[in-house]
């Protein structure tokens, strides 16, 4: 189950990546949390479709697997949120002082 | 003793009806072998049993326990259950891996993961990359992570095609032990390793499943020329 989340997720991320340059760092989050995880299995579809058949032996559903990796990125958003929050706070005290 | 038994199975693709009357069972200690042309529907009846392929009509049932196709997207009773193992025709695991670390996917618990390392032929592929096993490495570590699985059922569709002799053996031995706990449906081209194996055999044709007794049936149901 691990192996399918990071198998979407890395797609996910490069999207959301490459989404920040134009929308910003929050908007990168947001993209990654909602938007990543259908990107993500549109490349898993292109590039792994065929491992589903490992987690169906395994007695996971698409349905189930889809819904939990969605779940999980999107309860990612807030350490990521967090770490923006910390890093914009971290800075402006370095740089301000 | 586990029983699946298959009252009526329909499947059309556009105009064409690939599956009509369907109706077999299967149990615990058997094999059954399945023949058909190419595009008979064998992969397809093997994908609607395991409920990854929609079909118009599914009935069938498992220990007398009725199971229908799902009406929720994505969420297979079959699957979710694991009731029946599948082994499709294609590789199905994750290529970027080594054999030992596709090992403990299937198997968290160490004696299991032991009992998998030390078949026969696996200790000398076990640190290759998946994408880099042969065919036959490749069909035998399939069969040996889904075989070994809990389903009291298991559906291989072409275990034995472009396999080395030496590997179908070790094929073919795995199966003859594992049928005293599950009931296994295969299909094959490799008609002569199929025939060796299968408990009861028949053919798929017309989108009718006729059993057969004797390889001349084969020939006079149109699937071999002469024998």
């Amino acid at each position: 189950m691990f192996r399918y989340y990071l198998d979407v997720t890395k797609f996910a991320l490069a999207f959301s990546i490459l989404c920040i340059p134009f929308l910003g760092f929050i908007t990168g989050i947001l993209v990654f949390g909602l938007a990543g995880t259908p990107i993500g299995l549109i490349g898993y579809s292109q590039f792994h479709k065929t491992e589903y058949y490992t987690y169906f032996n395994l007695g996971f559903t698409r349905r189930k697997l889809i819904i939990s990796t969605w779940v999980f990125n999107i309860l990612a958003m807030i350490p990521l949120f967090l770490i923006y929050l910390l890093g914009n706070f971290l800075f402006k005290m370095i740089y301000h002082e | 003793m586990n029983k699946l038994e298959v009252h009526e199975v329909r499947k059309t693709f556009g105009k064409k009806n690939i599956l009509n009357e369907i109706r077999f069972s299967c149990s615990t200690g058997e094999i059954i072998g399945i023949f058909g042309r190419n595009g008979s529907g064998k992969s397809s009846l093997l994908k609607i049993l395991f409920g990854t392929l929609k079909t118009e009509r599914l009935r069938f049932e498992i220990n007398e326990a009725k199971l229908e196709r799902s009406h929720r997207w994505g969420s297979s009773v079959i699957i979710k259950n694991q009731l029946i193992g599948y082994v499709p025709q294609f590789s199905f695991l994750p290529q970027s891996l080594k054999v030992w670390d596709v090992i403990p996917l299937y198997f968290p618990n160490g004696t299991d993961q032991d009992k998998i390392f030390n078949s026969p032929r696996l200790s000398t592929v076990a640190d290759q990359k998946i994408g880099t096993l042969s065919i036959g490495e490749r069909r035998y570590l399939e069969l040996l992570l889904v075989g070994n699985l809990d389903h009291p059922f298991l559906l291989l569709d072409e275990p034995f095609s472009m396999v080395e002799p030496l590997y179908k053996e070790v094929i073919h031995d795995f199966l003859i032990e594992l049928k005293s706990k599950k009931g296994i449906i295969l299909t094959d081209h490799y008609y002569h390793d199929v025939w060796k194996i299968a408990d009861r055999k028949m053919v798929l044709k017309d989108g009718i499943l006729e059993p057969v007794q004797e390889l001349k049936d084969l020939v006079a149901l149109g699937y071999l020329r002469s024998i």
